[in-house]
């Protein structure tokens, strides 16, 4: 494992994901997720709680840039976009069956979905360009005679 | 670790959503248990196709 690569690319995916969260989720989605405000904290409450998202960003990050670093140890902007897509899709899952339990709108489901596949495509690409393994552990194996 | 990471995610739920944090305790251990489990049935039964040879 590269470590000094993969602090520098867990480190970006974190600014990411943060960014990327307040600006989608926190201003974009905020009109749709006061449609049901029984749902959500209120202010006072969510600063309260704010290290808990803190938190949840920080343990993503760093489990995304180990998916990433283990499994496309290439590395590369369009195998990590592609490692970040399958994420979402599991997480997509996962929304599907918040909407099931939870009375929140389709809008919300949506625009939660739509978010989850932006927001991880792009992060695995940022791990993907960032992340390179140690010279010393890339195996060259030899093509046997045709 | 993809559930882990999942963990993460309900963390950010449980900061924005009025949960107690004994659902989040309890969601998180459930999703982990759940996860390795279907990893292990999953690796248990996929195999890759055997490499094609072709003989001309």
């Amino acid at each position: 494992m590269n470590w000094k690569k993969f602090f520098i690319a867990f480190i970006a995916a974190f600014v990411f994901l943060f960014a990327f969260g307040f600006i989608w989720y926190g201003n974009l989605m905020h009109s749709a997720h006061q449609e049901v405000p029984a749902l959500f904290r209120p202010e006072a409450d969510f600063k309260a709680h704010f290290p808990w998202l803190t938190l949840g960003e920080i343990v993503m990050a760093f489990f995304l840039t180990i998916l990433c670093a283990r499994f496309v140890p290439g590395g590369g902007a369009g195998s990590g976009a592609m490692l970040g897509l399958l994420v979402a899709l599991v997480y997509a899952g996962v929304h599907v069956i918040d909407f099931a339990v939870m009375p929140l709108t389709t809008k919300i489901l949506w625009g939660w979905i739509v978010g989850a596949l932006i927001e991880y495509a792009i992060a695995g690409a940022i791990i993907g360009a960032i992340y390179k393994p140690a010279s010393a552990h890339i195996t060259f194996v030899k093509e046997p005679p045709r | 670790m993809l559930e882990i990471a999942a963990i993460a995610m309900r963390m950010g739920v449980y900061a924005a959503q009025p949960f107690p944090g004994k659902l989040l305790i309890y969601a998180s251990i459930g999703g982990l248990i759940e996860m390795i489990i279907v990893g292990a049935i999953v690796g248990a039964i996929y195999k890759p196709a055997p490499a094609r040879s072709s003989s001309q």
